[in-house]
């Protein structure tokens, strides 16, 4: 049985002292955990789908998955890059699912797109990252969203090097013409 | 090594808005982790009295098997010269003669 910690001192302590007392079982601590990680996690997935509800769906999975598993992590110090990539590996697997379900590639598919007639640039960017496949829109958030280095990005995604740095490339092209696209009022 | 980065797509992935209400999706999702750490327990527990149940049972069949054993044991380590001269034993050495004797020719 753990001992009971108040949420002041669980509030107070470091990053892999939560992990570890959360691998030991304290579900306070993992809660902690969750609080403290839920914004990045959650603009990941929202940057990654596009839709605030859609984003926390995909998010509460992978901090589900990430409490069953975390037995498994060897450092407490690397949680932070574990969580990122279960979260990937959702994303990764829907986006899979979804292929397999439909059996073709619809470019804007798992992807919300936003209402028109909001000018801001935030939503010209959504409207863009929507349009680019689901992997390519994953290396580019990755890379520019989450300023990833492409071995980190290997690593998350299990894609080859050379994939990973064409995705991006193509990706953000890609992505800077319908931005300009959009600034010239093509909609 | 980090990439090489267009500066003007870096700043406008740095504008995103932030997500709404952190503390709904936190409660959101220790409700989830309550409900599997529940789901969890009921399954040891349920384990647990399996064990026991199957324990109960064979009980009196383990107690007779021990019995079992620890009378052929004891036969063994006192009475094996009883055993050799008693008339099974007699019969048990014959055959295993007439055996040998039988395979070597």
């Amino acid at each position: 049985m753990t001992p009971s910690r108040t949420s002041d001192q669980l509030t107070a302590a470091a990053e892999p002292s939560l992990v570890a007392l959360a691998m030991s079982g304290d579900d306070k601590a993992f809660e902690e955990l969750v609080r403290r990680r839920q914004g990045a996690i959650r603009g990941l997935m929202h940057q990654l789908c596009g839709d605030w509800s859609v984003a926390d769906d995909f998010a509460q999975e992978a901090f589900l998955r990430t409490w069953q598993k975390l037995h498994t992590l060897r450092s407490p110090g690397a949680f932070g890059g574990w969580l990122r990539r279960i979260a990937v590996n959702v994303f990764l697997q829907y986006n899979r699912r979804k292929s397999l379900a439909t059996q073709e590639s619809d470019e804007v598919e798992s992807y919300a797109l936003v209402e028109d007639g909001d000018p801001s640039a935030q939503i010209d960017l959504q409207k863009a990252l929507a349009r680019l496949k689901p992997v390519e829109r994953l290396c580019v958030v990755l890379a520019y969203d989450e300023r990833m280095s492409h071995s980190e990005i290997c690593s998350a995604t299990d894609l080859p090097l050379g994939t990973v740095k064409s995705h991006i490339s193509r990706g953000a092209t890609r992505l800077r013409q319908y931005l300009k696209d959009y600034e010239a009022g093509v909609r | 090594m980090k990439n090489e980065l267009d500066q003007d797509l870096v700043s406008l992935f740095a504008e995103k808005s932030e997500p709404p209400q952190g503390d709904i999706f936190v409660a959101r999702v220790s409700k989830q982790i309550g409900r599997r750490r529940f789901a969890q327990r009921a399954k040891q527990a349920l384990i647990g009295l399996a064990g026991t149940a199957v324990l109960i049972m064979l009980t009196p069949w383990l107690i007779g098997l021990t019995g079992y054993i620890a009378l052929g044991t004891n036969l063994l380590n006192h009475n094996i010269g009883a055993v050799m001269l008693s008339p099974i034993g007699f019969s048990i050495g014959g055959a295993g003669l007439v055996f040998l004797l039988k395979t070597r020719l």
